[in-house]
């Protein structure tokens, strides 16, 4: 039987089914099983290669070039997306760096991008310093009264005749009336400076907060008459 | 493209050879050139081997057509990264062999049941139904149409590695080698999976053999 089931191996892996070695066929002819089951493999071989062979559409070259056509234009088209994203992202950041370059130098707005004097922080520690330490209400009450009256009667425009000359040359309307170094700005006062009370062994110390104004907000800023104060307890 | 014409056969590849001439791989090496003559010599060669074995493989006309299609336009598109470590039939059937299993598994996914085989025996593979049919036969064509209905069928039952390997080695005709290469297995694996085709087919088709 372990030599039908050789022959049999054979036979079945056979190219042809009559392209049989020598050995198998001299052992089919004494053997009825294994001739058997090369009969019913050529059969079943005949069988499952019999069934007509299909053909394509007429239409077959005609659809797969337009298919051909579509795939090439979508994948055309998905790279020229990607592409055209980057651009659209790249000249949006570069606009958004521009704007943001513009504002800082007051190209924009036309203010000078000079530190006002009165958000100066030494002269806002100061101030802040006094306050802490407990000096009359009434000297911040003049001062107040001052900074006001300031506002009322702005200074004659900084602008310079010459500049001004230029300006008018270029298009451009001249410069607003600022405020001169020895006026507080309108809107910020040293109350409005934040600071953070350190707890130390000798008592508590005020660090005013420096602000940064990144165009026309301050990242940073204190509403007027609620100063935020914020407490750090460490130990030294 | 159009249908492949005469016209197409007569243009010259980058020598003196005409594209018909040409073998698979000097046309894949015009294809990666740009030469669309010789994509169309490829296809004029191919579509009908290729459309049969997706055929024999899946049971639909259309959908076989689609993935014929589907094939050339993925040697198409990637021909420039086509390596002729093997012979390009060999390639070619890869990837029908490939779309082929694909569909039969989204098809087993969205349980697609034949009316021929609306059941499955234990080891969940469908079983055959089918019913006598007490009526006269009319005549030759009505009992080949039948005979090949029943060949049919009893490919589709067949679990789908044991199919792809009978498909390529009895219907398509490809050596035990070139199925062994298709399929990337080795060659007594596929001679052992052919064989175990073969056996159950005789079960299903005694009545024909």
């Amino acid at each position: 039987m372990t030599g039908c089931n050789h022959i049999r191996k054979q036979i079945d892996e056979a190219d042809r089914p009559e392209a049989i070695s020598y050995e198998a066929s001299d052992h089919m002819a004494s053997c009825a099983d294994c001739r058997s089951f090369a009969s019913e493999r050529a059969s079943l071989r005949q069988l499952l290669a019999s069934p007509a062979r299909i053909t394509v559409p007429s239409d077959f070259d005609a659809e797969l070039s337009r298919r051909l056509r579509e795939r090439t234009a979508r994948r055309e088209f998905s790279l020229w997306g990607s592409a055209l994203y980057l651009r659209f992202g790249a000249a949006a950041a570069m606009l958004l760096v521009a704007v943001f370059a513009a504002q800082y130098t007051g190209f924009i707005s036309g203010t000078d991008p000079a530190p006002v004097p009165g958000t100066d922080m030494a002269a806002a520690g100061d101030d802040l310093n006094r306050q802490s330490k407990g000096e009359d209400q009434e000297e911040k009450g003049n001062r107040k009264k001052e900074i006001t009256a300031q506002n009322i009667t702005p200074p004659p425009s900084p602008d310079p005749p010459l500049l001004a000359e230029v300006n008018q040359v270029r298009g451009r309307r001249p410069n607003p009336p600022r405020a001169t170094a020895s006026a507080a700005p309108p809107d910020v006062t040293a109350a409005d400076i934040p600071v953070v009370i350190v707890m130390g062994r000798d008592g508590e110390i005020e660090v005013p907060i420096p602000t940064v104004n990144v165009g026309a907000q301050s990242l940073l800023y204190a509403n007027a008459g609620r100063q935020p104060v914020r407490t750090v307890r460490a130990s030294f | 493209m159009a249908a492949v014409t005469h016209q197409a056969q007569v243009i010259e590849l980058g020598g003196n050879r005409s594209v018909e001439a040409a073998n698979d791989h000097e046309l894949l090496a015009a294809i990666r050139d740009g030469d669309e003559a010789a994509f169309q010599e490829i296809v004029r060669r191919y579509r009908n081997p290729i459309t049969n074995f997706v055929y024999r493989m899946i049971d639909d006309y259309d959908r076989a057509v689609e993935l014929t299609q589907e094939t050339f336009i993925r040697v198409y598109t990637s021909a420039s990264r086509y390596q002729a470590n093997y012979s390009f039939s060999t390639y070619i059937y890869r990837i029908a062999t490939n779309l082929a299993i694909s569909e039969l598994r989204k098809r087993k996914r969205r349980k697609v049941v034949s009316l021929f085989s609306p059941f499955t025996d234990d080891n969940g593979e469908p079983v055959e139904l089918d019913p006598p049919d007490s009526n006269p036969l009319q005549d030759e064509a009505l009992i080949e149409n039948e005979r090949r209905q029943a060949v049919t069928r009893a490919i589709m039952s067949l679990p789908e590695k044991y199919r792809v390997a009978i498909v390529l080695r009895d219907v398509e005709g490809h050596s035990y080698d070139r199925i062994a290469e298709v399929l990337e297995l080795s060659e007594g694996t596929v001679k052992s999976r052919i064989n175990r085709a073969r056996n159950l087919l005789k079960e299903k088709l005694s009545a024909y053999i």
